[in-house]
């Protein structure tokens, strides 16, 4: 008998093995090489910055307040949290109203080799990288560039895009728009059919429909792409580098500035302490709305 | 009955507009980064170009930064794809196969990365590496590639194995193959289409990654991406334009084997 329960106990704890073994290198590696990191530079914030130490930190490593007084002190670094924001919901919000038709269009029942084509250009627009993009908004928006050209067609003279919150802004629409669309069309195609039947049948028009139906039902898919853009945006910081040419700047791009060029690690985390906070906010609400795990970039 | 017609038929137009306006507004300025890379003028020329050139391709062939960033781009690449799915393939099959305690905060742990924005994920990186005085800047770079593209792989994989109808598994246990047998000849091949989204997922992340990389990049080992961003912040030549015209064809090219092959529907697990 007890022999039987020990033999039973191995075979649970061989099977226990086999089940955590395969995950051990996945533990280990986001474990020490993820969570780790984070929680140090979380605890680098709260050191002071000693300009001849490695990355600025404090040797001596004593707990202190200083880089948050000074971040909420500063009229600078405020106006540049306040940027962040307003460019990050603006983006955001654009981003939305653009993406809704074209998600709706594809998401609408039916299949046609052109809503096919449309879909697979709006996923394969999202794999073209950064560089490119940075170059062409450099042409598009520079004082002579195509945008300006085309101004100068209708009458209208010059007008200065690059650095300033526009230019950041259309450039970051440009990349999440496919992301916004892809989240809408999940969320869209969840809406039943049914339903649109049902209201159609019931002799609503397709506007009745639109407004009475699917508006109210795709509304957690709305406010959950919204809230992912504007992390998406928050986050960007290679855009504000080139395109806010130094006169704009985001809390990314200033993070960005201060780890690579002026090596005041401490600060630095300051800012990225308080950029996680507000995206690490905002996912959970996409969480909570379409009650999945993640997000995505 | 004619006048609902045609207001289907002006609301259809309305979208065709809108969508087109869309695709317009998503491939012009790439394109016109295109049509400059050809441009014979040096730098800071404008749109439209003057004349026909490849000297821009030529030049990027032939400087030698750009090509080591090349090859050191293609090496992490290829090495965080085969790591990432190494890493990410055993827990994504033990995730959907067994429950047990602690797999909710695993997941998230594992998902993390994605929620994480990416300059996050640099500075902390950076931050921890110089404080273990771990300045080898290859190995970082792969680890940090393999780390931001782990959640794509760990997914995709997760979401073809809720898909798939377990007791073809159970049958071949039951006709007494073993689960060795079973995992790579039944398993393995009914998943194989995830593994190449997966892995095509995670070159193409890792090719055109800057977030992760701007930080752990050193003047010996970075990537060509970086090379090409700190060129753009320093002057506005048309080799830039060039050398980003290849990687991305490279990676459209890539992508366009996916669709071919499995599908790019396949990809789309990485949305949901």
């Amino acid at each position: 008998m007890s022999h039987d329960a020990g033999k039973n106990s191995t075979v649970k704890f061989r099977r226990r093995l086999t089940t955590i073994f395969p995950t051990l290198p996945a533990i280990l590696l986001l474990g020490v090489c993820f969570l780790i990191p984070i929680i140090s530079l979380l605890t680098v914030s709260f050191y002071s910055y000693v300009s001849n130490a490695v990355g600025g930190v404090d040797p001596s490593r004593r707990f202190t307040l200083i880089n948050y007084i000074e971040f909420l002190n500063s009229r600078a670094y405020t106006n540049i949290f306040w940027n962040t924001l307003t460019i990050s919901l603006i983006s955001a919000i654009a981003g939305l109203v653009i993406s809704y038709p074209v998600a709706y269009y594809l998401s609408r029942p039916g299949k046609s080799k052109i809503k096919r084509l449309v879909f697979l250009l709006i996923v394969v627009s999202f794999f073209m990288n950064a560089i490119v993009r940075l170059y062409a908004w450099l042409l598009m928006l520079g004082d002579s560039g195509v945008v300006n050209l085309m101004l100068s067609f209708v009458g209208i003279a010059e007008v200065r895009f690059l650095n300033t919150p526009f230019a950041i802004e259309i450039a970051i629409v440009h990349w999440t728009l496919p992301i916004i669309v892809m989240t809408l069309v999940g969320s869209l195609r969840n809406i039943p059919t049914s339903l649109y039947e049902a209201s159609t049948s019931l002799g609503a028009s397709s506007s009745h429909t639109f407004l009475h139906v699917t508006l109210p039902l795709s509304l957690p898919g709305i406010i959950a792409s919204i809230l992912l853009a504007f992390t998406l945006n928050m986050g960007a910081f290679i855009v504000p580098v080139v395109l806010g040419g130094g006169i704009v700047q985001m809390l990314a791009s200033q993070i960005f500035l201060e780890f690579v060029e002026v090596a005041n690690y401490p600060f630095g985390a300051t800012m990225a302490t308080v950029l996680l906070v507000v995206t690490l906010s905002a996912s959970y609400g996409i969480n909570k709305l379409l009650g999945t795990k993640v997000t995505i970039k | 009955m004619i006048n609902r017609r045609f207001a289907k038929g002006v609301r259809e137009a309305a979208f065709i507009i809108v969508v087109v306006l869309v695709l317009v507004f998503l491939y012009a300025p790439t394109s016109i980064t295109f049509i400059m890379s050809f441009d014979p003028r040096g730098y800071a020329a404008n749109f439209p170009p003057v004349g026909f050139t490849l000297k821009w391709y030529e030049s990027f062939l032939s400087d030698p930064t750009l090509l080591l960033g090349l090859r050191n781009s293609l090496i992490i690449a290829a090495a965080s794809m085969v790591l990432s799915l190494i890493v990410a393939v055993p827990p994504a099959y033990i995730f959907v196969r067994h429950s047990f305690a602690g797999k909710e905060v695993l997941t998230t742990l594992f998902l993390s990365p994605l929620i994480v924005p990416g300059i996050i994920a640099g500075v902390a990186l950076l931050t921890f590496f110089s404080s273990i005085g771990f300045l080898n800047s290859f190995p970082n770079l792969i680890i940090g590639h393999v780390i931001i593209t782990f959640p794509y792989v760990f997914r995709v994989v997760i979401a073809s194995l809720t898909g798939f109808d377990r007791s073809v598994e159970e049958a071949s246990l039951s006709l007494g193959a073993s689960w060795i047998q079973t995992l790579a000849n039944v398993t393995l091949p009914l998943i194989s289409p995830a593994l190449v989204a997966g892995a095509v997922m995670t070159f193409a992340v890792s090719m055109d990654d800057l977030s992760v990389s701007l930080f752990l990049s050193d003047t010996q080992s970075f990537t060509l991406p970086v090379v090409l961003f700190s060129l753009l912040r320093a002057m506005f030549s048309p080799v830039i334009a060039a050398a980003s015209t290849v990687l991305m064809v490279g990676t459209f090219v890539v992508i366009a084997v996916v669709e071919k092959t499995v599908g790019l529907d396949k990809l789309l697990a990485l949305y949901q």
